[in-house]
């Protein structure tokens, strides 16, 4: 009987050890900090090493194609620089893009944020602006001056906007042929409008080759549609997406949604795209089955590494050469870095991230993966890479950058373009119905 | 024994009993009750899980009601309910009766059967996913043997992505449906099965007249809990292979609750979801039991 009290008595001071210790929290990040106010970072004078937490969505640290070693991959290589430099201990969780939504909404939940995010810029950040610091209380006029592309950064992705994230690098989206079938098939000209590229599809086909290889995420529609959209639209125009001032299911985009469709209609892209996943039609383009492939500039690397010299690159046509914006380019930061409220060393942490978005760590970046810095103190002159080159000078020709379209519609409404996308093609959803299921959840 | 020391007794049994039960209702108060709880709340909320909650009413549920989107997602549920329950109820007892019977090489397919269930979803979803792609394995064997004419973008289309998603969980999960018939048919006298053999029942006869009525119980047992798993359990396949696509032709409620709490940031309105997917399940749940119970009587 004795015996019999005493475990359940210990049982139950378990039990209620276990409850206290699950509804603590501990670690860094969990209780929300004075950061907004701007009180400093709390000190640490016992010499232990103050530990930042960093969620990861997007920023390699790793190399495909093996030419870096793990330690030398400019993310790797800088954290560690900045660990030794200051001190401080880093605590990086790497994360799909798809994940980070549902994480930080949880973590939001339950004040278990972490120090900082590194995620997709636009709407994907711009969603999440209320658990973001204002990264102006932190740092001088001078210092955010030096970067570019800053409006997606800003709240609202407006110029009035706070800046609530730093920006790593200028994607550009492009086409991507591979030099010999294009050979094959008696091509010399690369397209400028629309009509020149699906005409280009069709000697692709006449010549036994699949032109375009598309893949079930639905990325590659929406970056020819930013592209199509850009076109008309134009950089200031463009954000009349965002308001619903211009509707996806008005009479333009739904226009410009058909014309896409062509590629399918035609019978210019690959078979079973809606549901084929992006590494088998790498694999068709790099063995030369296929001509085309729609991709962006944070893949040079990766493509110089395994075509060499047989893959080149052209801007996605303009969808008529009469369009009043066609030579505007969607040009924005693919990624950027942010700051939550709830970091106990908010000071701390926005130095780490004007550390990683600093000029030497984009140059390094850029020569490793390919997409363009986006501060001004950057090195441009170690970009060797031809695919990157090629991209940077599309930037010089004169035109505006232009946001992505699914960068400027909520998130939500991004994702609903991805998925629904497919139906589209497959011809059980029209242009109109498409663009009405976007605005639907982006008005709401 | 005098009164006092009986109550005593009495009382510290009463103490300890409750101590012993307490770290389990514990939990169970923290980590189901409260949740529960709290959806209920939650549903008549409009939340985004970094905002202050604001009490809506009932618009949630209104919303749910008038949307298409709902009664086409749960029609998907339903799709399953009608291709998996059978299946997924009487493939496992046929093997089940087969084994029992010690066809050859009885000892090595029990084993075999019953191997995909220990494998995660992840993986069984992620194989069978690339299997059956367009340019995938089982295709390029189609087109390799003559009949390139049969291949299809299984996972194209909810035609064909539904039925293949109820073969798949079938093949994963049957093992264990096996084994408990199995453990079943081990009780049933072999007087009976050799009675019948005496009287010249075939397999067909025997499987009829003896192991169904014999393992009538426990056939309802898995029509049940198979009813239960078509609106409950179907996420990490469909989040693995198909995530609800194309389109949302292969999204069911689970993941729709998934998608509004965690994409759209909607937790008031996918708690509202899951208040009506467990309504809707205590429902099916209280027929099933009450068709049992007039079966049971007559």
């Amino acid at each position: 009987m004795r015996l019999k009290k005493v475990v359940a008595l210990f049982l139950a001071g378990i039990m209620a050890a276990a409850l206290v210790a699950c509804g603590g929290g501990s670690g860094t990040s969990t209780a929300p900090s004075d950061a907004k106010s701007g009180e400093p970072a709390p000190s640490n004078n016992t010499g232990e090493k103050t530990k930042l937490v960093v969620w990861n969505a997007g920023l390699a640290d790793s190399d495909d194609s093996g030419v870096y070693a793990k330690a030398d991959v400019p993310f790797n290589k800088f954290n560690a620089a900045f660990e030794k430099e200051n001190n401080v201990e880093l605590e990086i969780s790497g994360y799909g893009m798809d994940q980070m939504s549902q994480l930080m909404t949880a973590a939001a939940m339950s004040g278990d944020l972490p120090d900082v995010i590194i995620l997709w810029a636009g709407s994907s950040t711009n969603d999440f602006s209320e658990i973001l610091l204002n990264l102006e209380d932190y740092m001088t006029p001078e210092d955010i001056e030096k970067y570019s592309a800053l409006e997606i950064c800003r709240a609202g992705m407006t110029s009035e906007g706070h800046l609530q994230a730093l920006p790593l690098g200028l994607t550009t989206y492009g086409a991507y042929y591979n030099k010999d079938v294009f050979a094959q098939a008696g091509i010399t000209e690369m397209p400028e409008t629309w009509d020149e590229f699906i005409a280009i599809g069709h000697t692709l086909k006449d010549a036994g080759f699949v032109p375009v290889v598309l893949d079930n995420t639905g990325y590659s529609d929406a970056w020819v549609m930013s592209e199509f959209l850009a076109d008309e639209m134009g950089a200031a125009g463009i954000t009349d997406l965002k308001d619903g001032t211009v509707k996806m299911a008005d009479e333009m985009p739904v226009r410009l949604l058909n014309e896409w469709k062509r590629l399918h209609d035609e019978g210019l892209v690959n078979e079973g795209s809606a549901t084929t996943d992006s590494v088998v039609i790498d694999e068709m383009f790099l063995n030369g089955k296929a001509g085309i492939r729609f991709n962006g500039s944070w893949n040079h690397k990766n493509l110089v590494n395994d075509m060499g010299d047989n893959v080149g690159v052209f801007k996605i046509p303009a969808i008529s050469a009469d369009a009043p914006f066609k030579d505007d380019l969607v040009s924005q930061p693919g990624l950027n870095a942010t700051v939550t409220i709830q970091s106990k060393n908010p000071e701390l942490a926005v130095k780490y991230i004007q550390y990683i978005t600093s000029g030497e760590f984009q140059s390094e970046m850029a020569a490793m993966a390919g997409d363009i810095p986006s501060i001004s103190t950057a090195d441009m002159s170690k970009i060797d890479n031809p695919l990157t080159a090629e991209s940077y000078s599309w930037l010089n020709e004169g035109g505006d950058a232009v946001i992505g379209f699914d960068s400027v519609i909520s998130a939500e409404a991004a994702t609903e373009f991805y998925r629904s996308v497919v139906s589209f093609f497959s011809g059980k959803m029209t242009a109109e119905e498409l663009g009405a299921a976007i605005d639907k959840i982006n008005l709401k | 024994m005098k009164p006092k020391i009986k109550n005593r007794i009495n009382k510290w049994e009463t103490i300890s009993g409750w101590l012993f039960v307490m770290p389990a209702a514990l939990l169970f108060a923290t980590f189901t009750l409260y949740p529960i709880i709290s959806v209920f709340y939650y549903s008549t909320t409009k939340w985004t899980g970094l905002s202050t909650p604001e009490f809506i009413g009932l618009a949630n549920f209104q919303d749910i009601l008038q949307s298409e989107a709902f009664y086409s997602i749960i029609s998907n549920n339903f799709k399953f309910l009608f291709l998996g329950v059978p299946l997924w109820t009487f493939f496992p007892l046929i093997i089940a009766t087969l084994i029992f019977q010690q066809v050859r090489g009885w000892r090595f397919f029990r084993s075999a059967f019953f191997f995909p269930t220990v494998l995660s979803v992840v993986v069984t979803g992620s194989l069978f996913r690339s299997l059956f792609q367009y340019q995938g394995v089982f295709n390029i064997i189609l087109r390799n043997i003559g009949l390139g004419f049969l291949a299809k973008d299984w996972w194209g289309s909810g035609a064909t992505a539904i039925p293949m998603l109820t073969v798949i969980i079938n093949w994963v999960g049957f093992g264990s449906s096996m084994l408990i018939y199995l453990a079943g048919m081990s009780n049933i006298s072999e007087s009976v099965i050799e009675a019948s053999l005496l009287d010249g029942a075939n397999w067909w006869q025997r499987f009829r007249h003896v192991y169904l009525p014999e393992l009538k119980r426990l056939i309802q047992l898995n029509v049940v809990l198979n009813i239960m798993y078509s609106f409950t359990s179907l996420f990490g396949y469909i989040y693995t292979i198909t995530k609800g696509g194309p389109g949302y032709e292969t999204t069911v409620i689970e993941y729709l609750i998934y998608l509004k709490a965690f994409t759209s940031r909607e937790m008031g309105y996918a708690s509202a979801l899951s208040v009506l997917l467990g309504i809707l399940v205590a429902c099916i749940s209280v027929i099933q039991f009450v068709v049992l119970r007039k079966k049971e009587k007559t």
